[in-house]
């Protein structure tokens, strides 16, 4: 019933001059429980359902969004998006024609998320608060778990059809310490795509009990030194560097326009041999996990660095109409509300050979990172920043004290020239981009250990 | 569908399943944005969004649901889904109820009827305008950017008879520019008014236009140095949401998270800085004589001459201080009326005016020795705890005697925010609508600027 209006809407877009539209109708239930110092705060269900209607005419979009699921409110919507596409003054290549994917695809999960109890889930985040509340310096304890089930129904011009659900859970904790005069903060997050399965064989006393302990240790960490130094980034750190600055600036989007530092180094080498960096939205358990686009693009394994040398971009229909290739499953929007642009899924650096005892055992001076606090994409210059929870300083090759957080920076393609060390073990931390301030997607990012030369400072 | 009417029945429904007390927050919206990419109009959008956020008290226990609203049924069901979810959980020792109707609150407005009535292709045209003005050709270009308004009206109703309403509207842009060649320099510019005719195209163009022109002059600073530094107003706005505006939230407070725990009544900042939060400031993007629990709002001296007065409450905060709330419990926003109801309550300056000083910015840097002038940094965060922070420099410009001497970019600016404010050379007269603030240019004391070797 739903695709039959969905299609009575594309054709509207098409007798309004639409020469490729699509209409995607998606619902969005999520839950959020947070427990702080022992008492639940917050236990929210939220529902969205909307309809976006987007039509290009020449290389502009009209858009148009409606929360009714009511044949006549989904049309004019459909009107409405035609007429503002012609509106824009934006010149572009026509899509290429292209058989579009059809069929109904759940979420591969084994516990779905709405067959659990939401007793089981409080009593979940119950015991990853109350263990942190044992250790005696902690003066504020957090939990919190959140679960989302997102369907997309689409159609296009090209004939798709589509339905899917995406399902994604999180778990995390924050413990803030204080000794009177100081007061330090650690965290610890369990996320993904998948059911529920994920937190049934998690620990939840034994994640708070040591993110409480380690809020405590931070309490006499030291200022960290400042100025350029051998750094050791953790796999968060790493997966800064990944998304923020090679991520952003694969983006085709970027491309396009001439607005990042990556335009025109296909085939050129771009960092130390033992770099290489994907974005895969194919991982299943990843938090960035897509089975397709919101255009209906299957997800892919798109390789951005192979051994320090580029090889391209992450696209959506239309930046592949611009550059000549293929779509990468790479056209993301948040929510019916919306619109679609280029946006990563999984980010990483494939894990080396490298044992991380081996690594720092290699630095005479330098610092290992533990935990990101955010980071900032800069695709125009290539800037590295991001912000560390907190650090260890390496000293004749052995980890000493601990440090509090700081910030580190530099040019990217600088740092990865210098990488001499990748570690042999891949970790991805989920989480959401948004791309400018607003449009927020889930994603992951990560990596292994790897050692370069940055500047750092702050703390 | 008005929104007193997705109220009213949210209400009944919360009282049907079994609510004692029951609150819903509705809020209507029609949104127009166009954005640009690449230097034309690529993408222009008319948004409506209607949704509710239910809140019950049942047997003590307080359950929330959201819901985006197209039928009076799905506001129906978000009621029954809230006292579901009450059921589950234990007692809130805390919470009593929601908020009592207040009398004699006059009707204020700060919403522009010309953002109502404002068409796709009059929203197009002043994109069209700005770009037009800010690029160069062959020079200076605007890759990326939005231009947004939005007219919204929220009400909050409850069952102690309360009904509220805000009638608001947004003005919101946001561009960057950039300019062509090998080593291209990039400048970003913000605009957040209630009102249309505050916009000015042509200014906005041609700071973008000078922007992105001086970051291309900008060159890679060398070596460490600790020199007084001037934070403009889009960037200050950000450091002091992310440190005193949850200094001074009183959950921080509660949670003993705060750095201000205990410290009411002493020195906080320097005697040079007064902080305000005025909600009836007819300039601020969130002010209205109601919050969003249906609170009044009222003028408050958080900050004088350096001593702290006061924190912000909302109602549940309140209770557990056993203090009366502030009008602080938000669920808006200063950019984007989409899906307001799936935001938690969250306590917020309504808008927190920082005092201005009598000089310019020009006056300021002629009367510097030695200093820089921050443009634009990657991401101006500012760890709330402990305060301390580490920016990459997209852009500033370092001072001698009185004159801009250069232009520097990969670098970091560090330093702690909670001292900073205690070590405030001077406030500058440039006050400036940025989010949720209003505020100047502030002059703060060394920084630390480090970059490579």
């Amino acid at each position: 019933m739903m695709q039959d209006i969905l299609q009575k809407a594309v054709d509207r877009m098409l007798s309004g001059k639409a020469d490729f539209c699509d209409v995607r109708f998606q619902s969005l239930r999520r839950l959020n429980v947070v427990m702080v110092d022992g008492a639940v705060r917050n236990l929210t269900e939220d529902a969205i359902e909307g309809v976006c209607l987007r039509a290009r005419h020449d290389g502009s979009w009209g858009y148009a969004s409606t929360n009714s699921s009511e044949r006549g409110a989904i049309l004019e919507a459909a009107s409405k998006a035609a007429k503002n596409a012609r509106l824009g003054t934006a010149k572009g290549k026509r899509i290429p024609e292209m058989r579009g994917e059809r069929g109904s695809h759940r979420a591969r999960v084994k516990l779905h998320p709405s067959k659990v109890p939401l007793e089981e889930k409080l009593s979940l985040v119950k015991d990853l608060d109350q263990a942190q509340r044992e250790v005696k310096s902690v003066v504020n304890s957090n939990a919190a778990y959140a679960e989302s089930i997102k369907t997309t129904m689409l159609a296009n011009s090209f004939n798709a059809a589509l339905e899917w659900e995406e399902v994604r859970g999180r778990l995390n904790c924050m413990s803030i310490a204080s000794n009177g005069s100081r007061t330090e903060v650690y965290y610890d997050i369990e996320d993904g795509s998948g059911g529920y399965e994920m937190f049934k064989s998690l620990d939840t006393s034994k994640m708070g009990l040591a993110c409480a302990k380690e809020a405590e240790r931070m309490l006499s960490s030291k200022k960290c030194p400042s100025g350029e130094t051998t750094c050791i980034t953790d796999p968060m750190i790493s997966g800064l560097l990944a998304h923020e600055v090679m991520g952003h600036a694969s983006e085709a989007d970027e491309i396009v326009k001439k607005r990042s530092f990556l335009s025109d180094v296909v085939g050129k080498r771009v960092a130390s041999d033992l770099v290489t960096m994907v974005d895969d939205g194919t991982l299943q358990s990843a938090h960035g996990y897509i089975p397709f686009d919101d255009e209906g693009t299957r997800s892919s394994r798109t390789v951005i660095i192979d051994n320090g040398r580029y090889q391209g971009y992450m696209q959506s229909l239309e930046t592949a109409a611009d550059m000549g290739v293929k779509p990468t499953g790479n056209g993301r929007a948040q929510d019916p509300h919306r619109r679609v642009f280029v946006r990563m899924t999984n980010t990483f650096f494939e894990a080396g050979d490298w044992k991380l005892e081996e690594m720092i055992e290699g630095v005479k001076h330098g610092v290992l990172t533990d935990r990101s606090i955010s980071g900032m994409e800069d695709p125009v210059g290539g800037g590295f920043e991001a912000k560390v929870l907190r650090g260890f300083l390496i000293e004749g090759g052995e980890v000493t004290d601990m440090l509090r957080g700081f910030t580190l920076t530099g040019k990217a393609l600088e740092i990865l020239k210098t990488t001499d060390a990748v570690g042999n073990k891949l970790e991805l931390d989920g989480g959401t981009c948004g791309k400018g301030v607003e449009d927020l997607v889930p994603v992951s990012s990560g990596g292994p250990h790897c050692r370069s030369r940055i500047i750092l400072g702050g703390g | 569908m008005r929104p007193e009417d997705v109220a009213s029945v949210a209400i009944q429904a919360a009282k049907v399943a079994g609510a004692d007390q029951a609150e819903a927050f509705v809020v209507s919206s029609r949104s127009v944005s166009a954005y640009v990419d690449d230097s034309r109009v690529k993408s222009v959008e008319e948004k409506s969004d209607l949704g509710v956020a239910v809140r019950v008290i049942v047997g003590g226990r307080l359950g929330q649901a959201s819901s985006s609203v197209s039928s009076l049924q799905q506001a129906q069901a978000c009621s029954r889904t809230a006292v579901q979810t009450a059921s589950l959980i234990p007692v809130d020792k805390v919470f009593k109820g929601f908020a009592w109707p207040a009398k004699g609150r006059s009707r204020f407005k700060a919403n522009d009827p010309a953002v109502a009535s404002l068409t796709v292709e009059e929203a197009a045209e002043r994109l069209k305008h700005i770009i037009g003005t800010a690029i160069e050709p062959r020079k200076v270009k605007v890759p990326n950017g939005v231009l947004r308004v939005a007219d919204l009206e929220s009400v909050v109703a409850n069952t102690n008879e309360l009904l509220t309403r805000r009638e608001a509207s947004l003005v919101f842009v946001m561009l960057s520019a950039m300019t062509h060649g090998t080593s291209p320099g990039e400048g970003t510019e913000f605009f957040f008014s209630p009102y249309l005719k505050e916009l000015d195209e042509e200014k906005l163009g041609s700071s973008l236009r000078a922007k992105a022109k001086a970051s291309a002059q900008a060159k890679s600073f060398k070596g460490r140095t600790k020199l007084p530094v001037m934070l403009p107003p889009h960037e200050l706005s950000e450091m002091l949401q992310g440190s005193i505006h949850f200094a001074l939230s009183a959950e921080n407070v509660n949670r003993r998270r705060s750095p201000l725990v205990g410290k009411l009544g002493e020195k906080v900042t320097a005697k040079c800085l007064s902080l305000t939060d005025d909600p009836l400031d007819r300039r601020g993007m969130l002010s209205s004589p109601f919050d969003d629990e249906g609170t009044p709002t009222k003028r408050k001296t958080l900050v004088k001459d350096g001593v702290l007065k006061g924190f912000l409450y909302d109602l549940y905060n309140a209770q557990l201080s056993e203090v009366e709330p502030t009008g602080n419990g938000l669920r808006r926003s200063t950019s984007d009326a989409l899906s307001n109801y799936q935001q938690g309550i969250g306590i917020a300056p309504v808008c927190l005016v920082v005092r201005p000083g009598s000089k310019s910015v020009e006056d300021l840097i002629e009367d510097m020795d030695h200093g820089l002038l921050v443009e634009k940094t990657a991401s101006p965060d500012v760890h709330p705890i402990t305060g301390d922070f580490g920016l990459e420099v997209r852009c500033a410009h370092l001072v001698e005697k009185g004159e801009v001497k250069s232009t520097v970019k990969h670098c970091l600016l560090s330093g702690n925010m909670f001292q900073a404010l205690n070590q405030i050379r001077a406030v500058a007269n440039d006050d400036t609508v940025s989010r949720n603030l209003i505020l100047p240019s502030v002059l703060f004391e060394d920084f630390e600027l480090i970059g490579s070797e």
